[in-house]
């Protein structure tokens, strides 16, 4: 036993003797990510992770620049041409002449219509992308042209340009080589799918397909982007590594790039790790900093030396919803009043550090010609508040507002609720608490879990909620959110917010033809969200990311994942 | 012996077999489904990608696919005006309105036909009135009162086609038609051998534990790989714990130690105070970063580039990752083990055959470590059996924090991504390891103390 006591602290020292920091290679971009994506299945990705990399394998028809934040061709050639007909709309695509698969064929429009197929098809694991696509009813191959084809899609949205050219295309060479699908058309595809399930041929694909390992198997995990699969280790680390010769570096075109030689995604839950590791220089890219901790980081001398912070402003935005179909909210004037009581800035300063920019519509403040200058960010005025309430037809009494309704004398009371784990929402919903608290209403901050939070919003079983909302720079169709036919139970327009007038006005700027009209329409449309004040968004979020300064061309966006890393180069 | 092992053994197994199935059943209980929230994502947005319909139909066909929508049980006992499809009608307020329904009128044809008929009307509805009726079809969705029915039955407008007079007619007649309290009667369905626990339990007894909803692989190979860096991580901790526990225990019962038990006992009792993950994070700022030490790598178990060398060095490698994790996985042991053994020590030492063994000359260094050692080992091997299922659950917040892919995270992970048979798998490892802990700590009594080798023979 004195021997054992002996020993334990020799066996430390050695422990201690191994600990060295782990070599850097200088060309390999480490990237953290929070969790380890579920799949990276072409067809069938869950996450924001799988998108990630899956854009460095795959190529879709057409790719967001990061660097402009601007659509643009990748397999594609050039922007697809549009025609629309009575009931459908016509895309035709030309994939790039040097586009090729790693074992060296050319890209075709076979391999769009395969891709189409197995997107479509019944029996397959494609449940998350199938009804991205399911407004694309065929595809036209072009007689002379093996590298033309028109898309044929039912109706038309403005979206459809962006989602025609928005999925990963798969070499049908590779995934099919007896050519089971060959027989089965794209138009089949549509509607009942029945008696397509007892297809011999697609039974046989399926059970292939669907066996394949879309998450470490290097010999189907290719595609037509600059990097292959090299190491996958499950919940450690992904790492990618560059194509010898690939098509896309011959183009010289800023945005179809693969410039780094290895790319790694690290895995790493905790925040703190996370942060330690960067601190460590075991990271080069990390995102999504905590805003406390990137105040702190800005600080560090010794971190400025080595790492360049960004602040770029994101398409996310937190926003209110008022029930609208609630008695007690139905007058326009009660819900004005309650937007006078929603202080933008401390709700920022609280959950943000003011990592965020206050807004007054829905269109992001940065995107000037959309936004509309003339309307003003919601501001604490408790005064204008109870002014409000009293035109609203409200008395105050000791211990509130009263009204009656439907002949019943009822309070004002607010239950905010919020999807049950957001700090953010948490500490947005606990400031207007306090200052309705100040003009006398009281309010209960409540939070839900998730999915029973998507059911109450969905039956309208609320009075006021706090959420967040993702968009984008190109497209602006928000039928979805504020059009009445998506108002009943169950439809997305939670809030209840529309009139016959802002239902010509979502369809007026779905048909507008020209960026100018398309302002015009939005401003007023922003006018009327603004007035209503059904749907009240209060901040956009700045992104918080840190880069290695020994890599340049970071094209760092407000669009996710906020930087490309395929565009990194490296400094001398 | 061999023979009481093999009863114990064999007497577990029914108790696995019945904590699985609870784990099962409970699990299933909960609400929401691997899969559900993304692909029946509704956050809309900018534009919408695939409509609800679509939507939804796509989700039935993964039920469908997965077996997901079968019974979960050979039997089910409901509410008697229940029918056994409820679960697979959508949207989910639909499914709300029927469960009221039944439950409220008692009459499934009654209710059958009324609901049709909603259906019937808003199919029919002129696209130009659509949106002025929305209210109107929403409280015929919500509506479930015989008051509110009979209202119903008087509002709508003959304009409207042949659906809105069979709206009325189904209304009166789900009025008129009330079979109250038929609710409370249960009724018994057998489901036979179609349902999700069967065909689960059936795998689990051929050794195939099925595949994860998440990423498609064999849940077999998943636990593999999580069980693989899980085991170094407690082994390691458990023999450093226990070793330095012994020692710490043996130096605290000597008498020359009063000086330093006023000091140590106390510390201990702080380090047991801190939270584990408060443990980690405390020793990850301290000894693995720039600004203060930086000893340590911060998480992983290393990288690629350390793969193809050989086993000594690639062990070199790992025990510096490890380093940290177990440091701290034994810290939080110590305190609670050397409490345990110092006790221990002290009962012993009072005893007879210990004055005995001082009076025939031996010191009392010998004294503790000969004489006494076996005997204080009884509760020891108690606490052993006991720790490893508490070690796996501290092993969780190790885990996340370092950044190690183990049990306790793929636990963490299918847990919140609804992964059942990842779950299932790991709640029968575990169960499955604490039954052989417990054979171990027999098989441990008896050679510590041969007495209780025959008492069990």
């Amino acid at each position: 036993m004195r021997k054992v006591s002996l020993l334990l602290p020799i066996f430390l020292c050695i422990v201690l003797s191994f600990c060295s920091q782990p070599q850097q290679g200088l060309d390999d971009v480490k990237v953290r990510l929070a969790k380890e994506p579920e799949n990276l299945s072409p067809v069938n990705f869950t996450d924001a992770q799988a998108i990630q990399i899956l854009n460095l394998l795959y190529q879709s028809l057409l790719v967001v620049d990061l660097e402009e934040d601007k659509l643009k061709p990748a397999l594609a050639a050039r922007m697809p041409d549009m025609v629309r007909q009575d009931s459908v709309t016509l895309f035709t695509y030309e994939i790039r002449e040097a586009a090729s698969w790693p074992d060296g064929t050319a890209v075709t429009a076979d391999d769009i219509a395969f891709t189409l197929k197995v997107l479509k098809a019944p029996l397959l694991n494609n449940e998350q992308m199938k009804p991205q696509v399911e407004f694309i009813r065929d595809i036209l191959p072009d007689e002379t042209n093996p590298k033309k084809f028109t898309l044929v899609c039912s109706g038309y949205a403005p979206e459809m340009e962006l989602l025609t050219g928005d999925f990963f295309i798969l070499p049908s060479n590779l995934l099919d080589p007896q050519g089971l699908l060959k027989a089965i058309q794209v138009s089949e595809l549509s509607d009942d799918l029945s008696e397509l399930e007892n297809n011999k041929n697609l039974k046989a694909f399926a059970e292939k397909f669907n066996a394949i390992d879309f998450k470490s198997d290097k010999a189907f995990l290719q595609g037509s982007g600059g990097y292959l699969l090299d190491n996958f280790v499950p919940n450690q680390y992904i790492v990618l590594q560059r194509k010898q010769n690939w098509w896309g570096s011959k183009l010289e075109q800023s945005h179809l790039v693969a410039n780094p030689e290895r790319i790694s995604f690290h895995i790493i839950p905790d925040n703190t790790t996370a942060l330690l590791a960067l601190k460590n220089q075991q990271l080069d890219v990390l995102g999504n900093i905590p805003a406390a901790e990137f105040d702190e980081l800005k600080s560090d001398n010794k971190f400025a030396a080595n790492y360049n912070l960004y602040t770029p402003d994101s398409y996310e935005f937190t926003y209110v919803g008022l029930n609208s179909r609630s008695p007690k909210f139905s007058d326009k004037r009660t819900r004005q009043a309650i937007t006078q009581l929603l202080d933008v800035n401390s709700m920022m300063k609280v959950s943000q550090q003011s990592y965020a920019t206050p807004t007054a519509s829905i269109i992001p403040p940065s995107l000037t010609a959309y936004y509309n200058k003339n309307l003003k960010a919601r501001e604490q005025n408790i005064s204008q508040a109870e002014k409000l309430l009293t035109t609203a037809g409200w008395t105050r009494e000791q211990d509130g507002w009263y009204k009656s309704i439907n002949g019943k004398k009822t309070q004002l009371t607010i239950e905010v609720i919020y999807r049950a784990g957001s700090t953010n929402f948490e500490n947005a919903a606990l400031v207007f608490q306090q200052s309705a608290a100040k003009a006398g209403i009281p309010v209960n901050v409540q939070a839900v879990e998730s999915n029973l939070f998507s059911q109450k919003s969905k039956v309208h079983e609320f009075d006021m909620f706090f959420r967040s909302l993702s968009g984008n720079p190109f497209v602006f169709n928000f039928k979805v959110l504020f059009h009445t036919s998506y108002a009943n139970l169950g439809g997305m327009n939670h809030t209840g917010f529309g009139n016959q007038k802002s239902d010509k006005l979502l369809d007026a700027i779905n048909a507008a033809a020209t960026t100018e009209e398309k302002a015009k329409l939005l401003k007023e449309l922003q006018t009327m969200l603004y007035e209503e004040a059904t749907f009240i968004p209060l901040y956009y979020q700045k992104e918080r990311i840190a880069v290695h300064k020994r890599f340049g061309n970071a094209k760092i966006s407000g669009l996710s994942p906020n930087y490309d890393v395929s565009a990194f180069t490296l400094k001398n | 012996m061999l023979q009481y092992i093999l009863r114990r053994f064999l007497l577990s197994l029914p108790a696995l077999w019945l904590l699985v199935t609870f784990v099962f059943l409970l699990s299933k209980l909960l609400t929401g489904t691997p899969g559900e929230e993304q692909m029946l994502q509704e956050n809309g947005g900018y534009y919408s990608k695939g409509s609800t319909e679509s939507r939804q139909l796509v989700y039935r066909n993964y039920l469908n696919r997965t077996g997901q929508n079968l019974p979960l049980f050979y039997f089910s006992i409901k509410a008697s005006p229940e029918p056994d499809t409820l679960h697979l009608v959508y949207p989910a307020h639909h499914r709300t309105l029927l469960k009221k329904l039944y439950w409220q009128y008692g009459n499934p044809e009654a209710v059958g036909r009324y609901y049709q008929s909603i259906k019937a009307l808003e199919a029919a509805l002129p696209v130009a009135q659509k949106a002025s009726l929305q209210p109107y079809m929403d409280s015929l969705y919500s509506t479930t009162t015989p008051e509110g029915l009979k209202a119903i039955a008087a509002t709508p407008s003959p304009s409207w086609g042949a659906q809105a007079s069979e709206l009325t007619v189904a209304a009166t007649h789900l009025a008129a038609q009330q079979k109250s309290y038929t609710f409370l009667l249960p009724s018994f369905r057998w489901h036979g051998t179609d349902n999700q626990y069967h065909s689960w339990l059936i795998g689990v007894i051929q050794g195939n534990l099925g595949t994860s909803f998440r990423d498609g692989r064999q849940v077999s190979s998943l636990l593999y790989d999580a069980i693989a860096n899980t085991w170094w991580l407690m082994l390691a901790s458990i023999l450093i714990a226990f070793v330095v526990a012994f020692e710490l225990g043996m130096l605290l019962v000597m008498p020359q130690s009063k000086r330093l038990r006023k000091v140590l006992l106390p510390s201990l009792f702080v380090i047991d105070s801190i939270p584990l993950f408060l443990l980690a994070l405390l020793l990850l700022v301290l000894l693995a970063s720039p600004s203060f030490l930086q000893l340590f790598p911060v998480y992983g178990m290393g990288y690629h580039t350390l793969t193809g060398e050989s086993w000594l060095q690639r062990a070199g490698v790992l025990s510096q990752y490890l380093a940290l994790p177990v440091i701290c996985l034994t810290l939080s042991n110590i305190p609670y083990l050397t409490n345990l053994i110092y006790r221990s020590f002290s009962e012993e030492r009072k005893k007879d055959y210990a004055r005995t063994a001082r009076a025939k000359g031996f010191s009392e260094r010998q004294v503790i470590r000969k004489q006494l050692l076996r005997n204080t080992l009884l509760p020891t091997i108690t606490v052993l059996s006991d720790a490893l299922p508490i070690i796996v659950a501290g092993t969780i917040s190790i885990e996340i924090i370092f950044a190690i892919p183990g049990m306790g995270r793929l636990l963490v992970d299918s847990v919140l991504a609804r992964d059942y048979p990842v779950v299932l798998a790991i709640v029968l490892v575990v169960a499955a390891f604490r039954v052989v802990t417990y054979l171990l700590a027999d098989i441990f009594y008896s050679l510590a103390d041969p007495r209780i080798k025959h008492a069990a023979s």
